[in-house]
């Protein structure tokens, strides 16, 4: 009999540990490492000679021989184009391959035979799309043919709630605090009735346990060192790949580990720093003593920065600190003290670490796992493919609170009178016995409270032989159930802005909308392409903020349509049709057709890289420095643009200083740290771009309320009182998107009226014919000239209006404000 | 003097103005499902004739023509195989595959519609156009003239 296949694995690819978890019938196993005595977690790193690669323990040990070829933290550069130089094997590795073969070591702990071809992989909710799809990808390159990504704080709160069964889970908001190794993430959940929701969550993909040891070695060791032996450039020769003693600086971040780890339940340790030389050649070989307090003096700026991001949760979603039930912390880095003293302060409820901080995310991961059904493809494990006599449809809830549950079988194919079927439950608590299958039936199954119910369903002939069938089991959770994951960051679509002649972004979904999802929109196309030429469509997805400008925003699709690829010329004022869909691996599709060629095209966003140049982002910085001046220009007394200007112009310096082969995080973190200050810029900016839109609007109010008193109809009289009974309403909104659209509907009626008034229609009429002689056809242009002006004699208006249009088309695209179009729709 | 142009052409394209005189009680979604079913009608055309898919377009048709809160109704109309001329204000043209002599447009036939001209009518029987067909243009010949007498028009 065939199974219902569910995905039931689950792995936590961690930055400076991972693990593997299986979900089977309700329960999750954790495998151990059998080469590591039994260890639960793996170390992310991976270590290489000229015949072997190695991962794991053995790598970091190794590390310590040999630091060049061992590799870790990339999960932190997953996304980007650069790659790690592995000096054994002459090769360059990127991220995406070194976590493949994290991942492939994981597959090695299975030790039940199974192939795992489909996974759950966890991801922190912060990360981008392009860090999401190299996550899928390095499973996808390990072997594994399905990967569906899952964020970390949802599969913290399922290992929680399934370890409690949800009797500990008060309907309310609660927080899920996730430091790891390499990244933080805190998340605002919302529980009702055994059913939660990621209601909005913050993070930082740069801010873990490996930027505690990161300090530890230069804020301690170095000083130590230095003051040891004679140095010239200690620290520019241990963090740079090129540099003498970069060996020296794996071997001390593995010193700061242990220091960070017995810091947890010691008040001070002692660690033996050796194997370095000075510049004179000197072996250096002391014991140094690290306390607890200096330890959480260093980390307190860190830790104060994951309390900043908590309560900016949780005043962006309107929450005091007494509105939240509990904090669950998961995490390795949530073993320190000093982290959980600190949150337990900022919010004065109860700290929960009940869950192994370490295994929690692969525990969660198995328990979304055993919910998720395999696509068929993906499924190697099922041995007994014997073709089913008997198809069926079963309709059912996957999950439910309720008492008892329906399920309706509606047999497709094989059915034949005398058929019989029993279904039961797996624990003894239901059995149907024997009953006639009719084409069409249903049950009401008996639901056991929180816990994971499996129904068997059998059928046999006349003569009491089973009959195989397409569908055998039911799986029904009554436990926690989680509602889906939410997007990170708002998903918008560059447009064109034909005010502008720039462009724009339209929302395509909001942050936190549960996915998959999807949207169509039809908007007209704003430039004809003929078939055959280069230029044409430019589909361009962006991640961020809708409100931000365009380029402020992570480009996370990119595409092109030339017009090449079209069967036929596509005219200006043709339909252009979009459907643009997200899946829960946050896949990005869009689906275009063109109405006027009658074509459709399709492309998926696959794996886009950011090329994180030092040259690009100084450019970036430069630019933005820019912008920044000619706004202090007009606010030379702001000292938020004052800081802000400061630490630009900092950070330009501090980019300028990268070389293209520095081995830390640093070109990152200054990317991360440009893309916040940009926004930031943009919030601090938003007050005032909100004055200037509504100085805007009761500019066209006035010049609206003017020309309908004049020249309106009642109809125009009427339209005009309905946008000003809302006036106040939008005004008050402080949206920027309100007040614009607002004044949008005034600028248009005012032009609806304007352009039938034959004051103005006249006067454009005598601006039209002074510029005669620069129609780029001129035998068109002197035709249309000539009707305009009969037009204009007949006191056609209607018609004097369309011809102008048509003869500003002919003017020279520098002469037309609105004429650039970029994107094409 | 500003160049902006006026709203209900496909100069002005893009820009929807809903709710003043023109095109009070109609919203852009109403005109795009015109334009939807005008493409499916041209669509079916190519089928069958005798398919009884029309009576159901029919209904939707009827539905479309209808403005709420108003007496007015909406009429679209496909200009195809007419005349074209350059001033022709109800009609944004593309002209292909034309040789001109002396420079000049003439014997100018509507070769295919690719969105109708879309029309109010009030009570009194006034129209005003809302959208102008977007269509094709070549010079007169008599095959064009056959074929784009064959193209079905909302009338079919």
């Amino acid at each position: 009999m065939s199974q219902r296949k569910t995905i039931d694995f689950g792995i936590d690819l961690g930055t400076t540990n991972s693990a593997i978890a299986k979900f089977n019938k309700g329960e999750v196993e954790v495998f151990s490492n059998p080469k590591d005595y039994g260890r639960s977690t793996l170390p992310s790193v991976v270590g290489f000679r000229k015949t072997s690669i190695f991962v794991g323990t053995k790598a970091k040990e190794y590390a310590v021989k040999d630091p060049g070829n061992v590799k870790s933290l990339f999960k932190r550069k997953m996304g980007t184009t650069e790659t790690l130089q592995v000096p054994a094997i002459k090769k360059s590795l990127t991220p995406i391959e070194l976590s493949s073969l994290v991942v492939k070591e994981l597959k090695n702990f299975v030790h039940t035979g199974e192939i795992v071809d489909s996974v759950i992989i966890t991801i922190p909710s912060a990360f981008n799309t392009q860090q999401s799809q190299a996550t899928m990808q390095a499973g996808l390159e390990a072997g594994i043919k399905e990967v569906v990504l899952l964020q970390e704080p949802i599969a913290a709160s399922l290992a929680y709630a399934n370890s409690t069964g949800g009797d500990d889970l008060p309907n309310g908001y609660w927080i899920v605090y996730d430091l790891g190794g390499g990244t933080f993430d805190v998340a605002l959940l919302r529980s009702e009735d055994g059913d939660v929701r990621v209601v909005d969550h913050e993070g930082d993909n740069y801010l873990g346990g490996a930027d505690f040891d990161d300090l530890i070695v230069q804020k301690l060791f170095v000083p130590a060192i230095e003051s040891e032996g004679t140095f010239d450039d200690l620290k520019g020769s241990l963090v740079q790949a090129s540099g003498s003693r970069n060996g020296d600086y794996e071997t001390l971040l593995v010193k700061a580990e242990q220091v960070k780890i017995n810091l947890s339940t010691a008040t001070s340790t002692e660690i033996d720093i050796f194997g370095i030389t000075d510049d004179e050649d000197e072996d250096l070989d002391f014991e140094l003593t690290v306390t607890r307090s200096e330890f959480e003096s260093l980390i307190q700026e860190t830790v104060d920065l994951t309390s900043k991001l908590l309560k900016q949760l949780l005043v962006q979603n309107n929450l005091q600190p007494s509105d939240v039930n509990f904090a669950l912390m998961v995490g390795g880095s949530t073993f320190i003290p000093y982290v959980r003293q600190r949150i337990s302060e900022v919010l004065q409820v109860e700290v929960k670490h009940s869950v192994d901080p370490t295994t929690a995310i692969a525990i969660g991961a198995a328990y979304y796992a055993g919910s998720k059904q395999a696509s068929e493809n993906a499924d190697s494990n099922s041995s007994t493919k014997e073709k089913a006599a008997l198809s069926w449809k079963l309709v059912y809830e996957k999950a439910t609170r309720d008492e008892s549950s329906p399920i309706l079988i509606k047999v497709l194919d094989g059915y034949e009178k005398g058929f019989s079927c029993r279904i039961f439950r797996e624990d003894g608590g239901f059995d149907s016995g024997w009953v006639e299958l009719k084409q069409k039936m249903d049950f009401d199954l008996p639901i056991g409270a929180r816990t994971y119910n499996v129904f068997k369903i059998e059928v046999q002939d006349s003569t009491g032989d089973q009959v195989a069938v397409n569908e055998g089991e039911v799986h029904i959770n009554s436990g926690v159930t989680v509602a889906g994951q939410p997007l990170p960051d708002d998903i918008s679509l560059e447009v064109d802005d034909l005010d502008t002649g720039l462009t724009k972004l339209q929302p395509l979904f909001r942050k936190n909308t549960i996915l998959p999802v999807s949207t169509s929109i039809r908007r007209p196309v704003t430039k004809s392409i003929a078939a055959g030429e280069l230029d044409g469509f430019r589909f361009r997805i962006v991640e961020g903020p809708s409100e931000n400008p365009v380029a402020a925003n992570n480009t996370v699709g990119y595409w092109e349509l030339a017009g090449k690829e079209l069967a036929k010329d596509v005219l200006k004022g043709s339909d252009i049709d979009l459907e643009i869909e997200i899946d829960e691996s946050r896949i990005i599709t869009i689906r275009a057709y063109l109405a006027m060629s009658d074509q459709s095209f399709e492309k998926s966003f696959s794996l886009t890289m950011v090329d994180l140049k030092p040259s690009v982002l100084i450019e970036d910085a430069e630019a933005f420095n820019t912008t920044l001046a000619k706004e202090l220009e007009n606010h030379t007394d702001s000292i938020e643009f004052r800081a802000i200007e400061k630490r630009a112009s900092e950070l330009q310096w501090e980019i300028g200083q990268l070389t293209d082969d520095d081995v830390r995080d640093e070109k990152q973190k200054l990317a991360n740290e440009l893309g916040s200050l940009v926004s930031d810029f943009h919030a601090a900016t938003k007050e005032g771009t909100v004055i200037k839109a509504k100085r805007e609007y009761h500019e066209r109010k006035q010049a609206c309320q003017e020309i309908v008193q004049e020249h309106g109809t009642e109809q125009e009289h009427k339209f005009l009182r309905e946008i000003l009974a809302e006036e106040e309403g939008v005004l008050n909104s402080q949206s920027l998107s309100l007040i614009t659209q607002a004044t949008e509907s005034l600028t248009n009626l005012y032009y609806e009226i304007v352009w039938r008034t034959p004051g103005f229609l006249r006067s454009y009429c005598e601006f039209l014919k002074n510029s005669r002689d620069e129609f780029v056809d001129q035998i068109q242009g002197q035709a249309l000239l000539k009707a305009t002006e009969d037009a204009v004699d007949d006191e056609d208006w209607d018609r004097t209006a369309a011809l102008i249009g048509k003869l500003i088309d002919l003017l020279p695209s520098d002469k037309q404000a609105d004429a650039e179009r970029i994107v094409g729709f | 003097m500003t160049l902006n142009r006026p709203r209900n052409t496909s100069s002005g394209v893009g820009r929807t103005s809903t709710g003043n005189g023109r095109s009070e009680g109609i919203t852009p979604e109403q005109i795009a499902a015109i334009n939807d079913l005008f493409a499916v009608h041209a669509k079916l055309g190519l089928l069958d004739q005798k398919t009884t898919i029309h009576h159901n377009l029919k209904g939707i048709q009827r539905f479309l023509e209808g403005i709420p809160g108003s007496t007015d109704k909406l009429e679209w109309y496909a200009p195809d195989g007419e005349d074209y001329d350059i001033t022709r204000t109800d009609c944004e043209a593309k002209i292909v595959g034309c040789e001109f002599e002396d420079g000049e447009l003439k014997d100018l036939v509507i070769s295919k519609v690719h969105k109708p001209i879309i029309r109010r009518r009030t009570a009194e029987g006034k129209t005003r156009i809302l959208q102008p067909a977007l269509v094709e243009v070549t010079k007169r010949t008599e095959n064009i003239e056959k074929e784009a007498s064959n193209e079905p028009t909302k009338d079919d």
